[in-house]
């Protein structure tokens, strides 16, 4: 395949990437950037050195620094902080910006705040996780309105929106891979996510087959998202879910973090803080035995639990994606420029194993910039690059075309698998009659006990080697009758549940969930802080009454939550049961023998009972 | 509206207005929580008994004078009024303070109170039947244990076992499938015509 016919299939099924009002970062070229930048690099335990200044660093310079083997990291850095006047008239133009363009469209306006939707202990652990920013490395500040303005530079001198592309053929699918680069990340500050960081690679996938002729039809498309791998990550090209613009496939970005999603709205993502993991396991635990042991597990629910709802011992995180701001791609607000191909690999992309931006020392990596398209941050190879169909869950799933083809081949092997089968049970079977009619002629002859104890033990084998040949026959018999339907299916044109594959999947906040209102969200955001004074002005003025204060308030607290959450019903449950265990134990703790006594009576008449009843029966 | 509609919305009023059968465990824990409000109510009788007697001082009198005072009683009648004054004396007046009889007293009334209307709304399946009896169980269990912590009088280990039971029992998923939201009469209605999703 030639670069011009590369390019036409990844013109034809560019996607349409709509972002969030307030976005201030958009994909470009990564040439300015790079110009932009200066090399760094980073021994243990030494001071980042500077290996190119600033305005001296080019595409192929950055090509030469390959890993040298040592644990140094490689870095660029895209832009200095600003100076604290520079910083101010930044916040004045931006107010100023802000008033003049009320209600215009690149102005981000929060929804109900992330700590408004989920429990108290969760925004307790997330005042811990922000005070662990001031311990941990992290983008400064003002290196976001830095990023700002020299993004804004490099866009007044030549306004271009852009994307990389590759074209991967694999096990019989054409695989389009549109890489996405971003000069900065500006979720933590400028839209109250988990993190900033210099330059971002974000990518979406389109998998398409091939016919004998060379026409491509597309089947999937996968997107990269937070948290979610595999199969989770694809929707069938027919899918409702996934919106198209003729043939091109919509991603909504999420703001400043550039997450793609293929439905628009705001989603809750979870950040786990790894010393608390053993506290999510616990509260999952506790509350399947639970369920379990009062039967209200039915069909599998207490596994779920968990799975499906936020846990309190996360951090939650809103990665906004309405798609209200500006539109890139063929009929939207912005035209694509002319893809940048990836395939093959340019030296830059190849070579270069360092990070893309500010290595910001960050132990948890999420301040840390991202490396290149073919790298992690380790300088591992990206599986997405190397293997686009296992990424996206692809790898055992033919394109639909081969699906019979794939279907009739193993067919055969079944066929053949049974014949043999077939035959070593007739074998088998003759084989295990002759030992039986021996045995048989054996017994009552003492000098013969020997050969005959042998004899059983060869027959029982036997008999249970026969029995699992049987089984598998039985078996594949049961497959190939179910492949058999499954071949019909296809030849009358089903393609089967388009979702069946997915495990988990990615839904914004429904309506009803953003329905809580203004007083809520403002409970949410100073309740910590209540508590906090409470508990010094009660140690201060009422140490006597500190503990009992303490348990009023936070009652009064968590009664609150509830009422605003509508699960006051839940929430004196939890109380009671919990109440209950307590009691339990107390009346455990004081009649411990008697208790002992009347349960062995009852299980004494217990047993008298339901013999006697089967002997009267 | 076609025909078929107006059909279909006839049958889902006529589905509403029937009476659904109340199931036996939800008619058992009703009846029990009557009971328990009857215990309730008696404790608080009790205590307040109890408090009015000490006010006047008639219980120390009995107490100290015992046989005297009660002479112009029966002795059979003596035989059963005396030991119920030795347990009250002991399991009660010793144990929780005199201050707090009366105050209990009136807590005993009010939980007996909400236990009736609990129970009543749980014999009509109301659909906020079950979080009314939890509370209440839940403000039983934990009267129970703040008394045990405090003084420790008898009949606290009776209200402890039979709020271990209730609670036991109102988690029954039989009991609790009774309570849990079922769609409305509406959206079963949307549903008949095809318009669910």
């Amino acid at each position: 395949m030639t670069a011009r016919s590369d390019r036409a299939l990844l013109r034809r099924f560019e996607p349409v990437v709509r972002y969030t009002r307030g976005e201030q970062f958009f994909p470009m070229d990564v040439g300015p950037y790079v110009r932009a930048s200066s090399l760094w690099v980073q021994q243990p335990g030494a001071e980042p050195e500077c290996l190119v200044p600033e305005g001296e660093l080019t595409l192929d310079k950055l090509a030469l620094y390959r890993a040298d083997g040592s644990n140094a990291i490689h870095f660029l850095k895209f832009i200095e902080p600003l100076n604290i006047a520079e910083l101010a008239a930044y916040r004045l133009q931006r107010v100023a910006q802000g008033l003049a363009k009320r209600g215009e469209q690149d102005v981000f306006r929060p929804g109900r705040g992330r700590l408004a939707r989920v429990g108290y202990v969760s925004r307790l652990v997330d005042a811990l996780f922000s005070l662990t920013l001031l311990a941990r490395g992290r983008v400064p500040g003002d290196t976001s309105a830095a990023a700002i303005l020299e993004y804004q530079r490099v866009l007044a001198e030549g306004e271009h929106y852009c994307y990389y592309g590759r074209v991967e053929r694999q096990n019989g699918w054409v695989v389009l891979q549109y890489w996405f680069f971003y000069p900065f990340n500006n979720w933590r500050s400028g839209f109250f996510g988990v993190n900033d960081h210099e330059a971002d690679w974000e990518m979406a996938c389109v998998y398409c087959s091939e016919s004998a002729e060379g026409a491509v039809y597309p089947e999937w498309v996968a997107y990269a998202s937070h948290d979610f791998s595999g199969d989770d990550l694809r929707r069938r090209w027919d899918d409702p879910e996934l919106e198209r613009v003729g043939e091109h496939p919509v991603i909504y970005a999420g703001a400043g973090s550039h997450a793609s999603y293929f439905v628009r709205g705001e989603y809750l993502t979870e950040l786990e803080i790894v010393f608390l993991s053993p506290f999510v396991r616990l509260t999952r635990r506790l509350e399947r035995s639970l369920r379990r042991a009062l039967g209200q597990d039915q069909g599998g629910q207490a596994q779920a639990i968990g799975r499906a709802g936020f846990n309190t011992f996360r951090i939650p995180f809103v990665d906004y994606a309405r798609g209200d701001g500006l539109s890139i791609g063929p009929g939207q607000d912005k035209e694509w420029d002319e893809p940048r191909l990836l395939d093959p690999a340019p030296a830059w992309a190849l070579c270069y194993r360092g990070l893309w931006g500010l290595y910001a020392c960050d132990p948890v990596a999420g301040e840390n910039a991202p490396a290149g398209p073919l790298y992690d941050r380790d300088g591992t190879e990206r599986r997405v690059w190397y293997d686009p169909l296992g990424w996206a869950g692809l790898d055992k799933v033919p394109p639909s075309d081969e699906i019979r083809l794939r279907l009739q081949e193993r067919r055969e092997v079944l066929d053949a698998r049974r014949a043999e089968l077939d035959e070593a049970i007739s074998q088998k079977s003759h084989e295990l009659v002759g030992l039986g009619v021996e045995a048989a002629a054996m017994q009552g002859y003492p000098h013969l006990k020997d050969r005959h104890a042998a004899y059983e033990a060869q027959i029982e084998a036997l008999s249970g080697e026969l029995d699992r040949l049987r089984a598998q026959v039985a078996s594949d018999e049961a497959l190939l009758e179910a492949m058999g339907h499954y071949d019909q299916r296809l030849r009358a044109g089903e393609r089967g549940p388009m979702r069946a594959h997915i495990h988990r999947a990615h839904h914004p906040a429904s309506d009803d969930e953003l329905r809580l209102g203004r007083f809520a969200e403002t409970w949410a955001a100073i309740s910590i802080g209540v508590m906090m004074i409470g508990f010094v002005l009660l140690a201060l003025f009422s140490r006597e009454h500190l503990v009992l204060g303490l348990v009023a308030m936070v009652s009064l607290i968590v009664f609150i939550e509830s009422g605003f959450r509508g699960q006051l019903s839940r929430l004196i449950a939890s109380v009671t049961v919990g109440l209950a265990v307590v009691s339990a134990l107390v009346l455990l703790f004081e009649f411990f023998w008697l208790i002992v006594v009347l349960g062995v009576l009852i299980a004494g008449a217990y047993i008298v009972w339901e013999n006697l009843r089967e002997l009267l029966r | 509206m076609s025909q078929s509609d107006v059909t279909s919305s006839r049958k889902v009023g006529r589905t509403s207005r029937k009476r659904q059968k109340r199931p036996w465990p939800v008619t058992a824990i009703g009846l029990l929580m009557l009971l328990q409000a009857a215990g309730l109510f008696s404790f608080g009788l009790l205590h307040v008994g109890a408090s009015y007697l000490v006010q006047i001082g008639l219980l120390d009198q009995i107490l100290e004078q015992g046989a005297e005072l009660l002479g112009e009683l029966p002795v059979r009648a003596r035989a059963l009024v005396m030991p119920v004054l030795g347990v009250v004396n002991e399991e009660l007046l010793l144990r929780v303070s005199e201050r707090s009889l009366d105050s209990l007293g009136l807590l005993f009334f009010a939980l007996s109170a909400l236990a009736v209307l609990a129970a009543v709304s749980f014999l009509r399946t109301r659909h906020n039947a079950w979080a009314s009896a939890m509370l209440v169980q839940g403000l039983c269990l934990l009267i129970a244990l703040v008394l045990y912590f405090s003084g420790k009088p008898v009949y606290v280990y009776v209200m402890m076992l039979y709020g271990i039971l209730m609670v036991l029992y109102l988690n029954y998923h039989e009991v609790r499938d009774v309570f849990r939201a079922k769609p409305g009469v509406e959206e079963q209605a949307s549903v008949h015509r095809g318009e669910g999703r």
